[in-house]
């Protein structure tokens, strides 16, 4: 019982630092296209990042739970998996924090997911790492900002064909604009009702039910929209119009964050849960109240911690409009609810860059800087080897000290 | 606080900075009109001023030029190639550097606006302002094609202007003739220091509406799919 108490607070430390520094990632672009200010994206992000969690969060954490590692050794040395998963928090959580004070691209995602492989070598050995599994989600790491870049790419020529280049692009946005609206919310219910809620719904239903909220989302952007004044400049009307979906495709971000990375912290805590209270790790779902600790811990740190980040963002991204983070974000948001519907854990952030670059290859951005790349490719490498190596050791430590 | 890792993504786009070189190019072609109103009065002081204000002024340029190069690194990821924008900010540098050659010209002696050459020479000066006008507009213009995107309608529209610039600079040629063949019509009257100096100053003055016609040709290949 203490065992399960200690890990739940280290799945709640990792969620803070988690909330403090990658849901701040999620609304770089609104609050850089002055869309909203800082303290608003704190707000909307830490909700929508609860929410999240809490409705659609459970696919992920499952596979970071137990996914990775075999489950059959385990069963007979229950608390070396406890204990295995409490080393996996710190070392991600520890070299989380270590790589935002030096400002490299580190993701929390590859953190823990390599934490937790690292474990599993030093505890059983390769043979019980499912390599098959960790091969998938290494890939997904390739495909997700190649996809995120990819929607991102087609949302910004669709807007800037049926939009910026229409003879009246004002009227165009109010036109097209409570549509990607009605869409958007469309994606979010049937995330939450599809498989999110464990209702065992038909998929006509939910389908059908999907659509009246995105229904009802268009209504609503629609009804906003109407009142909007007219503008002077060209095409101010249009970016401001966008700032208001922004706002909404922010949301979105944060949601999808919440639903996936939520994982990255709660994922190890619900393995040691399932197997202390069942005995074993087959269990399908996951308690609501743990994931409620998750989602109450990335709340609480974007609320305390993420301020301070966002307001860096909002000073340094300023090259970015409404329309293109619009895009961005949305490409990025889908792309994060499609893996974690697969129960796949991806970087939110290598997503958010993968769609930002897919805009630059519509010739959307400015100024991008490509050697970006290069660091994040290095961080990729690097953070599996890092958070493995670190979390092995103090699993072996703490073998030694608590002789199990 | 550090910033994240992943935001340095962003760099600080070019293109504002050159449109602020533009405006301060233009603010030494304008400079033209008033040096050489001047000199046509004879007000020697005057003269001198503002050839000092022009020197001043295009070192600004040449400021603002060489921060834009600086903080265009290999991998900087621009919707137009490298290579079109330092061309296009080249030709744009071009202009305050013919007004800066004319202001050399202007002080070098103690030179004198003959009177029959006004009319022509100040046909040619205004054409010649005019083009450098319109570069000016297209520099401002950018700001629209990126927002679009390089959108055709936008695309289609910056060609006209473009075009319209090449006319600009094949009149101002003409212009520069008909001053140059009025002012060897003078040439009796003239010291032939003097006629060197206004058929070089005449010269300079066609050169403005050349770089401007050039800065349109690299916008061109700049925005070409």
């Amino acid at each position: 019982m203490i065992f399960l108490i200690l890990v739940i607070l280290a799945a709640f430390y990792m969620a803070y630092s988690l909330g403090g520094n990658d849901a701040a990632n999620a609304m770089a672009t609104s609050v850089g296209s002055k869309a909203i200010n800082y303290k608003e994206a704190v707000i909307i992000a830490a909700v929508a990042n609860l929410l999240g969690a809490l409705l659609v969060g459970g696919h992920v954490s499952l596979t970071i739970g137990k996914g990775i590692v075999s489950p059959d050794f385990f069963h007979l040395h229950t608390q070396r998996f406890i204990i295995g998963m409490f080393a996996s928090l710190i070392s991600a959580g520890l070299w989380v924090q270590v790589a935002t004070h030096l400002g490299l691209p580190i993701s929390t995602t590859h953190a823990i997911v390599g934490a937790v492989i690292g474990f599993g070598i030093f505890a059983g050995g390769f043979s019980f790492v499912k390599w098959w599994k960790v091969v998938k989600i290494v890939l997904s790491w390739l495909t997700s900002p190649l996809l995120g870049g990819l929607i991102a790419f087609w949302v910004f020529r669709f807007i800037r064909n049926f939009i910026l280049e229409s003879d009246e692009p004002q009227r165009a946005a109010k036109k097209y604009g409570p549509i990607f609206s009605g869409f958007v919310f469309f994606i979010i219910v049937l995330s939450i009702i599809y498989k999110g809620l464990h209702l065992k719904m038909p998929l006509t239903r939910s389908l059908m039910l999907s659509f009246t909220g995105g229904f009802l989302g268009y209504l609503i952007t629609w009804a906003f929209v109407k009142r909007m004044k007219k503008r002077n400049r060209k095409f101010e009307e249009v970016e401001w119009l966008f700032a208001i979906l922004q706002i909404l495709t922010a949301t979105y971000m944060g949601f999808a964050h919440g639903a996936n990375d939520v994982a990255n912290a709660i994922g190890p805590a619900a393995g040691v849960w399932s197997i202390i209270k069942k005995g074993t790790i087959s269990g399908e779902t996951i308690p609501l109240w743990i994931l409620s600790i998750g989602g109450i811990g990335l709340a609480l740190g974007t609320a305390l911690f993420g301020y301070k980040v966002i307001k860096t963002l909002g000073e340094d991204v300023t090259e970015i409009t409404p329309t293109r983070g619009f895009s961005a974000e949305f490409g990025a948001a889908t792309t994060v609810l499609i893996f974690s519907k697969l129960g796949i854990p991806i970087s939110t952030t290598h997503t958010v860059v993968g769609a930002i670059i897919g805009i630059g290859f519509a010739r959307g951005m400015s100024a991008l800087n490509i050697a970006v790349i290069r660091n994040i490719l290095i961080s990729w490498i690097l953070t599996l080897p890092l958070t493995g190596i670190t979390s092995g050791i103090l699993y072996w430590m703490l073998k030694t000290i608590f002789r199990v | 606080m550090k910033k994240p890792g992943w935001l340095k993504i962003f760099r600080k786009a070019p293109f504002q900075p050159l449109l602020d070189h533009m405006k301060k190019s233009m603010e030494v072609v304008s400079l033209l009109k008033p040096l050489f109103e001047s000199l046509m009065e004879g007000k020697k002081e005057e003269v001198e001023k503002t050839i000092e204000e022009i020197y001043k002024k295009e070192h600004e340029c040449d400021i603002l030029k060489n921060e834009i190069r600086d903080h265009l690194p290999r991998s900087l990821f621009m919707p137009v190639s490298r290579e079109d924008f330092l061309r296009y900010l080249h030709e744009q540098d071009g202009l305050p550097d013919r007004v800066e050659d004319i202001a050399i010209l202007v002080s070098l002696k103690d030179l004198k606006f003959p009177e029959e050459l006004k009319e022509e020479f100040n046909i040619l000066l205004d054409k010649a302002v005019e083009s450098a006008r319109l570069a000016c507009k297209i520099t401002e213009k950018l700001d629209e094609l990126m927002e679009t995107s390089f959108g055709d309608k936008e695309v289609e529209e910056v060609h006209k202007m473009i075009d319209e610039l090449s006319v600009l600079e094949w009149k101002t040629d003409k212009k520069a003739y008909l001053a140059a063949k009025k002012l060897f019509s003078l040439e009796d009257k003239l010291k032939p220091s003097d006629l060197i100096l206004w058929f070089n100053i005449i010269h300079e003055i066609a050169g403005i509406a050349d770089h401007a016609d050039c800065l349109g040709k690299a916008l061109r290949l700049m925005i070409a799919k």
